[in-house]
């Protein structure tokens, strides 16, 4: 009985191990695959272009990075405030059942797969941006913002609306009491919660930057070096999904693309931190 | 323009914004419904593909991400459940726990394609299982693992100290009482976590792109070492990749990809609602 | 370490405590106290905060379970301290159970509550009615419920909640029975019930009882320990206890300066 009871307990204990195991195995695994693509130092990834499997191959960082920026700053102009708009909705206007219905769609958005928004915006969005601009082709950074707006508001969202319920309730009854009209309230709580709001953003961008799916099937994936909204771009997450496949193991290719990993990771990463020791100071 | 009238519109457009947001999911799923129409049958459900996936059906990516998620539930539930007994029952506070939760706020925030990456580096080439089912829903489990432990951990804190109490005043263990008071109690709870992480597993592309997700298989996957057809590759590779495939096809996938999805979450939230109490 | 026991009215002391101090983090809450407690009842008195309750889960090692609670000193149940490194502490909570001021059943059937501690301690299936009919007995329980040994215990009125606890006690078969204010949070004529089933047990078994009402100490009878502030101030035979407290009363009811 009691070996019996001290195997569980063991096992209980070693179990628990298992995030922080595989946390340090990803980092690990990134850090030893990309390490390999800097031995011949940094100057490869300075190039300008992104062209692994030309001849000579070129490395270039610059195009991947400046994407994934454009795709995801132009993502944000949108689905921050109306990520904001919505909290605000939910927590300082809609009452009761209405609350719960509304968190409940939130829910339902954020469950739908990167995938499907990728189909969506290759369906709808990318021939309406074509036509509506006059493009040679749907498939731009903008056509990705878009529908990554869509997929960062539940986030934005759900964390403002946690940020907002922050705020006490009697400060909203007191502006009432001193005149101030609904509108004034719920800008006074706004204001009152811009730092949870703030974190809100960054989780939103966290979000958005690590988004591959959509993004993989929506920005064309033809370079841009310099942020060009209405062409087509080539961001870190496409990038990994598209090659990694393909490229031969162990390769220059291969590592370098652990490289592009690894400077995700690290993106990622520090927004995630950021936003997090903002939100429990 | 009087300040209530201004003000009063500030607030109607606000409301009307997020009205307009709200409805998105419902538009999302009103547009596929009718884009897919054309395409929709039973035989699209229960038939192999042909011509190339352009006709036929998609029973395999329904079966294989059955499996994925199946393999998924099974292989994340231990470990999941261990770091939730530990977090609540062994040591809350200790140093510890609190590495524990760091690691697991950090692995939320990391990028579905850095997992693929792992698991191509860990599980298809380091330890040899190749490209498969079991790579793929090992790449899954560790995705999926945060928010299990969440519900679990939630649902273990529901459970009322006085019952441990009385528990261990009766002259059982810890382990005792964990195995036959708590985790009985806690099983809905448990359940509901499971549903919303396999809702996530399931529509999830780029963990499984290189770990095991298979372009054209004409046989159902028979062993975990085999590879897999899914839904939601199944549905980037028409949309991407094959030639020809008709609209309402793409819809249809697209369809049935998000309806088991949406299904698994609102089951989740549902029972999140009643067996956890409180929201999140 | 053997400890010279003092006989009273022909008894041996039960459980002996020496130098015992309870902590938690830095802050001390209870000690030091040395005091013996013989068979049969021992009420514990003391306003609130004076430490009742600490002292009573420190003689079954409850405190263990706590983060941030330390003690000190041993408690010697039949010559063996409870505390010593080593000592199987399941078995000692078997063997000193704990009644607790709000009753607390299982959220499973009647029977499946007091059939909790012998299933998890390996009694054969087959003596599990009898252990279970035995209990309820014991507790005064058996012909209200007999019938319905399988409804949930949660449906039961509060007073048959808590005898249901002592039934769930009793059934791992104690030798001590600890009980934190068990009739507080029960209506009169329960308590009196519960009161009733106290005097019952005490007289197999040794019973500590921790109450706030003196009226409830001087009905128990036995010997009464009093806390106050984190210390004992006196122990003895309660109705000689509480007269000389009455008296000590008597005399600082007219000085409003030396308010207890």
């Amino acid at each position: 009985m009691r070996a019996e009871e001290r195997a569980l307990e063991l096992a209980i204990r070693l179990g628990a191990f298992t995030a922080v195991i595989v946390l340090a195995g990803i980092i690990t695994l990134v850090l030893t695959e990309a390490l390999p693509a800097l031995r011949r130092g940094l100057g490869p990834f300075l190039d300008t272009v992104w062209a692994p499997t030309s001849d000579p191959p070129r490395f270039g960082l610059a195009p991947l990075i400046s994407g994934s920026w454009t795709v995801t700053s132009l993502a944000l102009v949108g689905g921050l405030p109306l990520g904001v708009i919505c909290a605000l909705f939910i927590s300082e206007v809609a009452a009761g059942p209405w609350q719960e219905a509304s968190r409940a769609l939130v829910e339902l958005t954020a469950a739908v797969p990167s995938v499907v928004w990728g189909y969506l915006g290759l369906s709808l969005i990318a021939p309406g941006i074509k036509d509506l601009l006059d493009l040679p082709t749907g498939l731009t950074a903008l056509t990705a913002a878009v529908v990554l707006a869509a997929m960062a508001l539940p986030t934005v969202t759900a964390v403002s609306i946690d940020a907002l319920r922050a705020v006490p309730a009697d400060l909203r009854e007191a502006a009432s009491a001193l005149g101030a009209t609904r509108w004034e309230v719920v800008l006074t709580v706004a204001l009152l919660a811009r730092r949870g709001l703030l974190s809100a953003g960054l989780m939103g961008t966290g979000r958005v930057m690590g988004e591959t799916m959509a993004v993989l099937m929506l920005t064309g994936n033809a370079q841009a070096l310099v942020p060009a909204p209405l062409s087509p771009v080539r961001t870190m997450t496409a990038t990994l999904a598209a090659e990694m496949g393909e490229c031969v193991r162990m390769s220059d290719h291969y590592h370098a693309l652990f490289l592009v990993g690894l400077i995700l990771l690290a993106i990622t990463l520090s927004l995630n931190l950021l936003a997090g020791a903002r939100r429990w100071p | 323009m009087t300040r209530a009238v201004v003000h009063a519109a500030a607030l109607g457009l606000v409301t009307v914004t997020a009205l307009a947001i709200l409805a998105i999911p419902v538009a999302l799923l009103a547009y596929l419904l009718v884009k897919a129409l054309p395409a929709l049958s039973w035989s699209l459900l229960i038939s192999y593909p042909s011509d190339g996936l352009r006709g036929g059906g998609i029973l395999p990516a329904i079966y294989g991400t059955a499996c994925l998620v199946g393999l998924t539930a099974l292989l994340s539930l231990p470990p999941g459940l261990a770091t939730a007994i530990y977090l609540v029952e062994f040591s809350p506070e200790g140093p510890l726990a609190r590495l524990i939760r760091a690691a697991l706020f950090t692995l939320s925030g990391i990028p579905s394609v850095v997992f693929g990456l792992f698991g191509l580096g860990v599980f298809v080439l380091l330890l040899g299982f190749g490209s498969s089912l079991l790579a793929a829903s090992l790449t899954l489990t560790l995705l999926v693992l945060p928010l299990i432990i969440a519900c679990a951990e939630a649902a273990l804190a529901s459970v009322p100290s006085e019952w441990r109490e009385a528990s261990l005043a009766l002259g059982c263990t810890r382990v005792q009482t964990i195995r036959h008071l708590v985790l009985p109690q806690a099983a809905p709870g448990l359940v509901t976590g499971t549903v919303l992480a396999l809702g996530r597993a399931a529509g999830e592309t780029a963990p499984i792109l290189f770990t095991g997700a298979a372009f054209y298989l004409t046989d159902l996957p028979r062993t975990v070492n085999d590879q897999v057809m899914a839904l939601s590759y199944h549905l980037y590779v028409l949309s991407t990749t094959v030639a020809g495939a008709s609209e309402p096809r793409k819809a249809a996938v697209a369809l049935c990809l998000l309806l088991l999805v949406l299904a698994l979450s609102s089951v989740g939230v549902v029972l999140r609602r009643r067996y956890l109490g409180e929201r999140r | 370490m053997m400890v010279l026991t003092v006989q009273v009215d022909g008894r041996r002391p039960k459980i002996r405590v020496r130098h015992l101090e309870v902590f938690y983090r830095r802050e001390r809450i209870l000690g030091s106290v040395s005091v013996d407690i013989y068979p049969g009842i021992t009420v514990i008195l003391g306003p609130s905060g004076s430490g009742k309750t600490t002292f009573l889960r420190a003689l079954n090692r409850m405190h263990d379970a706590v983060v941030g609670m330390f003690v000190y000193g041993k408690v010697f149940l039949d010559n063996r301290d409870i505390y010593a490194p080593g000592t199987n502490v399941p078995e000692i909570r078997r063997r000193v159970g704990l009644v607790f001021q709000k009753p607390n059943p299982f959220p499973l059937s009647i029977y499946d509550n007091v059939a909790y501690g012998p299933r998890r301690h390996g009694t054969p299936r087959r003596h599990l009615d009898e252990i279970v009919r035995w209990s309820l007995e014991q507790a005064g329980l058996w012909e209200e419920v007999k019938n319905r040994l399988r409804a949930p215990a949660h449906r039961l009125s509060g007073g048959q909640q808590q005898r249901l606890c002592i039934a769930r006690a009793l059934a791992v078969r104690p030798e001590v029975l600890l009980m934190d204010e068990p009739t507080s949070a029960l209506d009169p004529l329960a308590a009196a019930r519960v009161e009733g089933l106290i005097a019952r047990l005490a007289r197999d078994l040794t019973v500590v009882v921790v109450t706030h009402d003196i009226e409830q100490a001087r009905r128990l009878d036995g010997r009464a320990l009093l806390f106050q502030g984190g210390r004992l101030l006196a122990s003895g035979p309660t109705r000689r206890l509480l007269s000389s407290h009455r008296d000590h009363h008597a005399t600082s009811r007219h000085d409003p300066a030396r308010a207890t």
